[in-house]
């Protein structure tokens, strides 16, 4: 381990260098440049995120002072069109963007969506802003969304550093009926700011389906950071597949607003993450508004996943629900941090939070923390978490319909996680997920043969 | 000679770490024999059958448990059910994320491969199956969903009997088989039991009620009290405990 005096050294030189860096990293653009410039005064102030602080207090984050990442832009690099062919879902071939080392890539996306009736633009470029009016009037209004309040310190960075990023923009009464994926590569050992805001206008629909991708053995810190902005009436759901990230670390901070009666589904899961960390921040903002949040683990080796979420209810008469499931074996990690605040005034909230665990080695682990904090009379919530190996009962039943004992662990950890497998949109990711879950499982099973000794 | 399916003897067994349930059980049925087992609460029924079919849960002392010819002991539960023992349970579990059919066919296939067969394609599967349903008057869409999931009492135990049709097992244990079923599903569960017996196989059933033997009639019924069977007769022994309760226990043992 390293010193305290040596940790908060190269603290320090890690807040000089974003400094450094943000200045020629400046916007042309004077709305988004005068946030950058406040952002960048949010990171001083912050400061890099100490073990103190409740929300990081079991988070490891010596590796991202450790690796010491080039804050050079990455520029975007060749990638292999067979890379991209290999991880984009059939049902989507149409609907893709692409975005390398945090850069949007106009080349290795597809260009059809512009077609019909959404918009993709890239708000850093003056040129596009300026035949988007309607856009333009967007990002000023919702990027960065008040950055001098900004609690969080890598969300400043990404807003400091960032050098493009886009907005998808679905106007009133628009339903897109096709999902949209969305490919985020990162190839280079740098720091990306992966950066998108979503806007959809009264009782627009759109669903996105996002995976975040590592190559080659680079050690990366993807930051990446999603505004979402949800109209009244408008039904968004998103599916975040955090796939193989190698070396990498993702950072990931969503900040959604949700308005009257709309409606936000979120399905994170996190299948390969080497090192992961969720930020989950939902706003219910006016009456009706529901969140579904949900999401699955699956660590072996020794990879890390956290996932830090708020779920605020500021008005009456709003639902949400979270329900976690992970399966932990060997010596990974996992924290679950999941907090509903209900705020004075916010009667008729119905609430839940849930969240599973199966512990499959003695030395896997789960920091649990399910918390309500209630200011409201009249609010339907619950809350709970748990925490177990594979139930040695459903284990029997199988053995005694004659499947071999592997075979009746992968079925039983395969059907755990199914309940969140399920809400994803498309099949074809679906299937995708389970072949990458069965692949932990390998080894994963192994472990869990010598945790129930069965005769 | 009749071909002995199982033959248990002085079977001692606990729980691990637990008191002793069976004290000194002996039980043998034969090809084409019909066994009940009867007896009050507590008395170790459903512990002979989760011993029967390799519960991990369970540790033997002492004794033997031979199945055609084989040493249970020494075999783990997937081996005794590929071999042809099947367990009934008491209270089929459920288990979400896993399609009732595929399920069925892996069970299915598990039994082919052990015994070097060709495993079932899904069209020839799907065949099997249905001739079964018919026999317990079970709704195709029972096969699209979940294994037991969201099923009621009734509708898993047909499940269970439907199991057993598909696996066509040398030996069944039914525990409380009978529990918790309608007359109707009762009858659907009879029939599928009698459809499945033959002069080749052995059936065991461990039951509270004379109801389910009105249907399938047995062969032997014992009763089980305090880990060891201390009364075998014949089908009247049923009628008889129905009318007059375990007392008779005192009466014809003391």
């Amino acid at each position: 381990m390293p010193n305290l005096a040596e940790r908060n050294k190269n603290e320090i030189e890690f807040i000089e260098q974003i400094f450094r860096a943000s200045s020629s990293m400046l916007s042309e653009i004077p709305n988004i440049r005068s946030r950058q410039e406040t952002a960048i005064k949010r990171v001083t102030e912050l400061g890099f995120p100490q073990k103190s602080s409740e929300d990081w207090k079991y988070y490891d984050s010596q590796p991202i002072l450790e690796n010491f990442f080039t804050l050079d832009i990455c520029e975007i690099n060749k990638l292999d069109k067979e890379i991209i062919r290999k991880h984009r879902f059939p049902e989507c071939s149409e609907n893709l963007l692409v975005t390398v080392n945090g850069h949007f890539s106009k080349e290795l996306s597809s260009t059809s969506l512009t077609n019909k009736n959404i918009s993709i633009i890239d708000f850093n470029d003056p040129d596009q802003l300026k035949k988007h009016p309607t856009e333009e009037e967007i990002i000023n209004q919702h990027f960065a969304h008040k950055i001098n309040q900004e609690d969080s310190f890598f969300k400043a960075c990404n807003t400091a550093l960032m050098s493009n990023g886009f907005l998808l923009s679905v106007p009133d009464d628009t339903e897109i009926e096709e999902t949209i994926q969305i490919l985020h590569f990162s190839n280079e050992s740098c720091f990306n700011q992966t950066r998108s805001l979503i806007h959809l206008g009264k009782n627009a629909k759109l669903k996105i389906i996002v995976s975040y991708i590592g190559l080659a053995n680079s050690h990366f810190v993807n930051n990446a950071v999603v505004e979402l902005i949800l109209s009244e009436g408008a039904h968004f759901k998103l599916d975040k597949i955090q796939d193989d990230t190698q070396q990498g670390i993702l950072l990931y901070d969503l900040y959604a607003r949700l308005m009257k009666n709309s409606n936000f589904e979120y399905n994170s899961l996190d299948l390969k993450a080497n090192h992961s960390r969720d930020n989950i921040k939902v706003d219910l903002l006016e009456p009706g508004a529901n969140a579904g949040l949900a999401g699955f683990y699956i660590l072996n080796k020794d990879r890390k996943a956290h996932n830090v979420i708020k779920v605020n209810h500021l008005v009456p008469n709003c639902t949400s629900n979270q329900l976690y499931k992970g399966i932990i074996s060997d010596s990974a990690r996992a924290e679950f941090n999941g907090e509903i605040n209900v705020s004075e005034g916010a009667n008729g909230t119905n609430a839940t939070q849930l969240n599973k665990n199966l512990l499959l080695s003695n030395t896997a682990h789960i920091d649990s923390r399910p918390q309500l904090k209630i200011l409201a009379d009249d609010v339907k919530c619950s809350h709970g978490s748990t925490v177990g190996e594979l139930d040695e009962d459903e284990i029997f039943y199988l053995l005694s319909r004659g499947i071999k004992k592997d075979d009746a662990l992968a079925m039983l950890t395969l059907s755990f996680c199914e309940e969140i497998i399920q809400k994803v949109t498309i099949d074809s990711a679906k299937q995708h997920i389970r072949n990458l879950t069965l692949e932990n499982l390998d080894t994963t099973i192994h472990t869990a043969n010598t945790v129930h000794k069965l005769k | 000679m009749t071909e002995t399916i199982l033959e248990v003897k002085n079977l001692e067994a606990n729980l691990e770490d637990g008191d002793k349930i069976l004290k000194g059980l002996n039980l043998t049925i034969k090809a084409g024999e019909v066994h009940a087992i009867m007896g009050p609460n507590g008395s170790g029924k459903s512990t002979l059958s989760k011993i029967l079919s390799g519960h991990p849960a369970y540790k033997v002392s002492s004794g033997s448990m031979n199945f055609l010819g084989r040493d249970l002991n020494e075999l783990e539960a997937n081996e005794r059910a590929n071999l042809g023992l099947f367990l009934a349970f008491q209270y089929p579990l459920e288990i979400a994320g896993v399609n009732n059919l595929e399920f069925l066919r892996m069970a299915y296939n598990s039994k082919q491969k052990y015994h070097g067969l060709e495993e079932a394609d899904p069209l020839d599967f799907d065949d099997l199956v249905e001739s079964k349903l018919e026999i317990l008057s079970m709704k195709n869409d029972f096969l699209n969903r979940n294994l037991n999931e969201g099923f009621s009492g009734g509708e898993k135990k047909k499940n269970e009997i439907l199991q057993m049709l598909i696996l066509e097992p040398k030996l069944v244990v039914l525990d409380e088989i009978d529990s918790g079923l309608d007359i109707d599903a009762l009858k659907a569960v009879a029939n599928g039991i009698n459809a499945y017996k033959n002069t080749g196989n052995g059936v065991l059933m461990i039951t509270h009620y004379q109801r389910l033997l009105d249907y399938v009639v047995p062969d032997q019924v014992h009763v089980l009290s305090e880990g060891r069977i201390v009364l075998s007769g014949k089908a009247d022994l049923a009628l008889e405990l129905e009318k007059k309760g375990y007392d008779i226990l005192n009466a014809k043992l003391s």
